[in-house]
């Protein structure tokens, strides 16, 4: 998934000296390993029972294991990977389309990309509140419904915001992603995309034909990439559910970060115990899907 | 009407329809239920903006830009030579230096800042400027290698040689050719770490310790107090430097735009 | 003194030598074509001569400074890339005006310098053009001009000629040598095309394998190759191997003894075992007569100008290139072979 680009060819194959790789690589290897790689060794001793301030102390799964048998847990496990894979889906259904449909009618049209721009420079805090000030029992939606007669007043609305099935999260998260899978599909059409489907026409391909074995396995790749940075974030991200989610079952960013903050100290292992759970799960996520893939290409050699 | 037509309408107003209660509330000042416009307008939310709050909104407003500023400049400097090397040169050991410099896109950056909450207040790095912006590089500068490496990989570095015969210093074909080349993708990648780092809430609470006052933090108790009004106000205030960013980008950026932007 | 020597100039990437011990030397004023096929570490010559890739071992002298430690943009050299490299945010005249700038030379100056190139390459009055505006030859003659405007002691082309359309090519090729001529501009260009090298240059050397193997003029190289390989590169794939007797060439499979030219020196060649080479171009088609062979066609093609015939004579095989159409495949055609068509290899 990191690598959408080829190399150029004039410089494929060159290699500089070790000192300039090292002149180049060096500041930005140096910012990752010790920021990030770091932030998550650090967390991980922390996680163990090692505490910096208090004399070190013995290291222990202790408090992996109070987390995972906390009776809340996979509730909570099972919330933040439904909300995490539904918006995903949803997104990617919605952009298949959409981006097929752009560059059919409007690759060329800069104020509709432009529009289709706006989500991606919106916080999510942003539209976590516009789509709350939308859907809540008070909101523009309840309030239209009720001013057409339609329902009774806010208590007759549905609840689509702090609600069981996380409505209100799932819907900023898909307005929200849309437009980042979309054009992450739209760059690979704009290339290649018609020539290729004009050859398939020629070959006697119909247009459902030209879709599955043609444009959908052009896209895949970063279909899938896109998928996957977009769940890793919607897995990890604690905004939304913070303000749209009930309080309970609590999604694991929110419920890391309530015990890393509590009062009591000795639940902040705990809480990164938990980060350190959703770092697991995004990782493990990207592995399968690789494998996945590995297993179906190779499979499609084999025939 | 045309397709083209009707898909463009339609996204407009998907993309739009959000913001419309949030432009209704922070002009009203009386809006009970269950009224579809405000009983009352008025620009007491505005006002309290710049006039009551304005020295905390100002405050939150020049932190914010600063902290992404600086943190943006940092990303580039540090992502220009990073991106060049993984798209002009093949090495040995490269798909894992490149996995590592990119990892921390996927990873959230709440277990990040959890994890060095601890050391950064021992090297009294914690409730600082420079702490978080720190934090907020550590998942910034990976978004930027990744579209310098897409932007050098498109990069033809004969150009630099022919500067260099034609009498060009390192200096000069730095300024004047290289620069020149890769500018729409170098802002590409601004604008990517610049809204990273704007809209970051829970890193900015954590290392910050509620001592450094962005936007997002501000906007998040506003929202506990219950002031629609004002919380809609800010809300916007929060949206505008970014949709102006992307306005004024518009032609800069050309078609790619901020396509990858998350 | 040469504005150009290169001693013992070993050219590569790392350790590796693509281009071993390496001598040449260029004069003012001469142009010099670097020959030889594709891949055989040409582009990386230039590179080096102009700074851009340190030489292995071996010294560079330019104006008879050794250059090897100056960098690219203190030596006099310009080099011109096969791709014209033109910057694409900069219009014709910036292009042209581009190493002027650099030299920190503005105004009226750099400006009348810049109109009189343009106008020397054919490209007045295009000077505020966007370079997405220009034809391919218009590139190139830009690339040209930003090169030239500099003065260099020494024009490095890599490749003139081989992006371009062949109409373009002799239009590009004429402006070359004018220009080159115009402004006493020393020249040094590589290609790995015959015709491109035979017409441009005043000397040529050929690189085979990583080595010079013939330095001389076009005429010497394509008349008298220095040995079999030269021969080949050239195109003559008539090469016989027999003794010298008495002034004459005989070879096991031919019926005729062939006299040698007034102009071959006897002394090195008599009584020895050499081979001639024979330009497929100068066998000629004869009525018949005492001093012709019979030979067979085995087949033909029609090349235009020229139809190619491989016949056979005796047991050995020859190639003919000949103006007149031909006869068919299966016929006998008398062949004349002149004293001047043959040239004795030097013997090993």
């Amino acid at each position: 998934m990191f690598q959408p680009l080829p190399e150029s060819p004039a410089q494929a194959g060159t290699a500089p000296g070790r000192l300039r790789l090292l002149m180049l690589l060096g500041p930005a290897l140096a910012i990752i390993l010790l920021f990030f790689g770091g932030g998550i060794f650090l967390g991980i001793l922390q996680a163990l029972g090692y505490r910096p301030g208090a004399g070190g102390g013995s290291l222990s799964l202790s408090h992996f294991a109070a987390v995972f048998t906390d009776p809340d847990f996979s509730t909570s496990l099972l919330m933040t990977l439904y909300i995490a894979t539904v918006s995903t889906l949803a997104a990617a259904l919605c952009s298949l389309p959409l981006a097929l449909l752009l560059t059919r009618l409007a690759a060329t049209s800069s104020w509709i990309n432009v529009i289709l721009q706006i989500p991606l420079t919106v916080p999510h805090l942003v539209i976590g509140i516009c789509i709350s000030l939308l859907l809540s029992p008070a909101g523009l939606v309840s309030r239209l419904l009720s001013w057409s007669g339609l329902i009774a007043g806010p208590a007759a609305f549905p609840l689509l915001v702090n609600d069981t099935w996380s409505v209100g999260i799932l819907l900023s998260y898909i307005w929200k992603e849309i437009p980042f899978i979309t054009f992450m599909l739209v760059a690979i059409l704009k290339n290649s995309g018609q020539e290729l489907e004009e050859a398939a026409q020629t070959l006697g391909a119909s247009p459902w034909q030209r879709f599955r074995h043609v444009t959908l396995p052009l896209l895949a790749p970063n279909l899938r990439g896109a998928c996957l940075i977009v769940f890793a974030f919607s897995f990890g991200a604690f905004e939304l559910p913070f303000l749209l989610g009930k309080t309970f079952p609590m999604v694991l960013p929110v419920w890391a970060y309530r015990n890393y903050s509590d009062v009591d100290l000795m639940a902040r292992p705990e809480g990164i115990a938990i980060g350190l759970i959703i770092a697991a799960v995004v990782i493990c996520a990207i592995l399968l899907s690789q494998g996945l893939t590995r297993m179906t290409s190779r499979q499609g050699t084999a025939r | 009407m045309s397709g083209r037509r009707f898909l463009g309408l339609a996204i407009l107003l998907l993309v739009l329809l959000p913001f419309v209660p949030l432009l209704l509330w922070s002009v009203s000042e009386q809006w009970f239920y269950p009224g579809l416009l405000p009983q009352k307008f008025g620009l007491r939310s505005w006002s309290y903006i710049f006039s009551t709050a304005s020295s905390q909104i100002a405050g939150g407003l020049v932190q914010s830009i600063g902290l992404s500023g600086v943190t943006t400049c940092l990303s580039l400097l540090i992502g220009i030579p990073a991106g060049r090397a993984l798209g002009l040169y093949s090495f040995a050991g490269k798909r894992l230096i490149a996995l590592l410099l990119l990892l921390p896109v996927i990873v959230p950056p709440l277990c990040v800042s959890m994890g060095l909450h601890l050391w950064f207040i021992r090297l009294g790095l914690a409730e600082t400027f420079f702490g978080v912006v720190l934090v907020h590089l550590s998942f910034c500068l990976p978004y930027t290698i990744f579209v310098l490496w897409g932007v050098f990989a498109d990069y033809n570095p004969e150009f630099e040689e022919q500067a260099r015969c034609l009498g060009a210093g390192r200096l000069q074909t730095l300024v004047r050719v290289t620069l020149p080349f890769i500018f729409p993708g170098l802002c590409l990648a601004a604008l990517f770490s610049f809204l990273l780092s704007w809209s970051q809430y829970l890193s900015t609470l954590i290392i910050g310790g509620g001592k450094l006052l962005t936007l997002p933090i501000l906007l998040f108790s506003l929202m506990d107090s219950g002031d629609r009004p004002v919380a809609a106000a800010v809300s916007l205030l929060f949206v505008l430097p970014a949709l102006l960013v992307l306005l004024a980008n518009g032609r800069l950026l050309g078609r790619q735009g901020l396509s990858g932007v998350r | 003194m040469g504005i150009l020597e290169l001693e013992a100039l070993n050219v590569g990437y790392g350790s590796r030598a693509i281009v071993r011990e390496l001598h040449l030397e260029v004069a003012q004023g001469e142009m010099v074509a670097l020959l030889g096929p594709s891949g055989g570490g040409k582009t990386s010559i230039l590179k080096t001569i102009a700074g851009l890739l340190p030489p292995l071992s071996g010294t560079i002298r330019i104006n008879g400074q050794m250059v090897n430690q100056v960098a690219a943009e203190k030596r006099e050299v310009v080099l011109i890339f096969q791709k014209p490299l033109l910057f694409p945010f900069l219009d014709v005249g910036e292009n042209i005006g581009f190493g002027l700038r650099m030299q920190g030379i503005h105004g009226a100056r750099a400006a009348r310098e810049i109109a009189e190139m343009a106008e020397l390459t054919g490209l007045g009055g295009l000077e505020r053009r966007k370079i997405q505006q220009l034809s391919g030859g218009q590139q190139q003659r830009v690339a040209l001009a930003r090169g030239l405007v500099l003065r260099p002691s020494l024009l490095l082309l890599d490749e003139p000629l081989s992006n371009l359309d062949p109409d373009l090519r002799q239009q590009m090729r004429e402006l070359i040598q004018a220009v080159c001529r115009q402004t006493r501009t020393t020249t040094l260009f590589v290609s790995h095309d015959q015709s491109e090298a035979l017409m441009l240059s005043d000397r040529v050397a050929l690189l085979l394998g990583g080595s010079i193997r013939q330095l001389g003029t076009p005429r010497e190289l394509f008349y008298r190759p220095a040995d079999r390989e030269v021969a080949a590169f050239f195109g003559c794939s008539n090469l016989l191997e027999g003794v010298i007797m008495d002034r004459h060439f005989s070879c096991a499979g031919l019926p005729l003894a062939l006299p040698l030219p007034s102009t071959q020196p006897s002394a090195q060649v008599e009584g020895k075992r050499c081979i001639v080479a024979i330009r497929p171009e100068q066998i000629e088609l004869a009525g018949g007569g005492a001093d012709t062979l019979t030979a067979r066609v085995e087949s033909l093609s029609f090349e235009g100008a020229l139809t190619r015939l491989e016949v056979r004579l005796g047991s050995c095989r020859l190639t003919v290139l000949s103006p007149h159409p031909g006869p068919s495949p299966g016929s006998d055609v008398q062949l004349a072979i002149p004293a001047s068509a043959i040239h004795v290899l030097p013997c090993p």
